[in-house]
């Protein structure tokens, strides 16, 4: 730092002589300088020597609020802006566990709480969700939460079952490989209030617990799982070679308490 | 078992006159603005409460990848004393339901539920009753 004769520090010319690498500009300020370098302008020289680039966002911890059977709250919060300005904030909400597969949604706000009514769910299904928050410096992320839907209420599972559900096909072939089949809900089922989506051709999963035979007309019990379609399990659709083999959903039931559809099927061969 | 103390109980509810703007974006990228009600948080001071598990459901659930989980769901519910909750489980001063993000199945899973309920925002001048 250059001192000139009478003792005065010519501050302004050399900060700037150290940031442009000339001598010309000698009555440059502190604040053009900065001004120049895309940066909130500091007003005095602790301000200019302490200033740091903003950094991403802190975020708060996430808690869910009133869970039903069709929907939850989810709340979190933006803790710390990081020096930079919210330009976005909001949630990541669905069923798959990973963030990005799953639907954004944008709420208003900058720092504070923050919260979502995530409404039109399934019951009994489980969810996941992050919160977000976006400034200059980044986006932060929340990680991921899990969330269940309260299971449906047995008055309202019996309720729904006046019309004992229907397949459509209620019967089909057997997948050559034993990994995965589906079906598609008949028009009585879709009408059912628990089963009721936003669409009409909704593909239910099944998962056999307790395959013991597989001679036609044995009855086996399964689980029925909101809206995914898989069978699982190393289960084999008849006797090797018999050919043939499919599926038959004969009736249904619904357990008390339970948390899912118990129904009861047969595999002819 | 119980807890007692002093707490707070916040409820979230839609407003029935305020509307935001909430833009939802697909995976795809594809986006759309809403109109969607203001999320209305009401925050209750309660004083010496006698706050109590009233219900825990364990389900069980898989994913389309197969994975198996384990959801306790839970409710808790605030009482003026021991009293009042054991003439009517339903007199409550409010109620709150959640879901215990972990789960351990060497331990009480009540001793659990209250521990988890003491941490959460609100309740943790909560002790042990």
């Amino acid at each position: 730092m250059a001192v000139t004769g009478s003792g005065e520090i010519k501050l302004i010319g050399d900060v700037n002589n150290e940031i442009n690498g000339n001598t010309t500009d000698t009555n440059v300020s502190l604040t053009t300088l900065s001004t120049g370098a895309g940066k909130d302008a500091p007003h005095g020289l602790t301000e200019f020597y302490g200033y740091v680039d903003a950094v991403a966002p802190s975020m708060g911890s996430n808690s869910t609020h009133t869970i039903g059977e069709t929907y939850f709250y989810s709340v979190s919060s933006v803790s710390s802006d990081g020096g930079g300005t919210i330009t976005e904030r909001g949630f990541y909400f669905g069923t798959s566990t990973n963030r990005a597969s799953n639907t954004k949604y944008t709420v208003s706000g900058t720092t504070g709480s923050m919260s979502r009514a995530n409404t039109g769910l399934s019951a009994g299904t489980t969810y996941y969700w992050w919160a977000y928050a976006t400034n200059s410096a980044g986006t932060t992320y929340t990680s991921m939460y899990t969330q269940a839907t309260n299971s449906p209420s047995a008055s309202g599972l019996f309720s729904n079952m006046s019309t004992w559900g229907s397949w459509s096909p209620a019967s089909g072939s057997a997948p050559s490989n034993c990994a995965s089949a589906s079906l598609t809900w008949g028009a009585s089922m879709t009408a059912g209030g628990y089963w009721k989506t936003n669409s009409t051709t909704v593909t239910a999963s099944w998962w056999l617990t307790s395959q013991t035979g597989n001679t036609c007309n044995t009855p086996s019990y399964g689980a029925m799982y909101g809206t995914t379609v898989s069978i699982y399990g190393n289960w084999t659709w008849g006797p090797s070679g018999s050919g043939g083999c499919g599926y038959r959903i004969e009736s249904w039931a619904a357990s008390g308490y339970a948390t899912y559809h118990i129904y009861r099927s047969t595999i002819c061969c | 078992m119980a807890l007692i103390g002093n707490c707070s109980n916040t409820k979230y509810t839609q407003s029935e006159t305020e509307t935001t703007t909430e833009t939802i974006t697909q995976p795809d990228g594809s986006s759309e603005e809403v109109e969607v009600p203001v999320i209305v948080a009401t925050k209750t001071d309660y004083t010496d409460v006698y706050l109590t598990v009233k219900q825990v459901e364990i389900m069980h659930s898989i994913d389309a990848s197969g994975t198996k989980r384990v959801h306790i769901l839970y409710h808790i519910a605030a009482y003026t004393n021991a009293a009042t909750r054991d003439a009517d489980q339903e007199d409550f001063l409010f109620w709150e339901n959640g879901q215990l993000p972990t789960y351990d199945h060497s331990k009480n899973l009540y001793e659990q539920l209250y521990d988890y309920v003491k941490t959460k925002e609100g309740y943790t001048n909560l002790i042990n009753g």
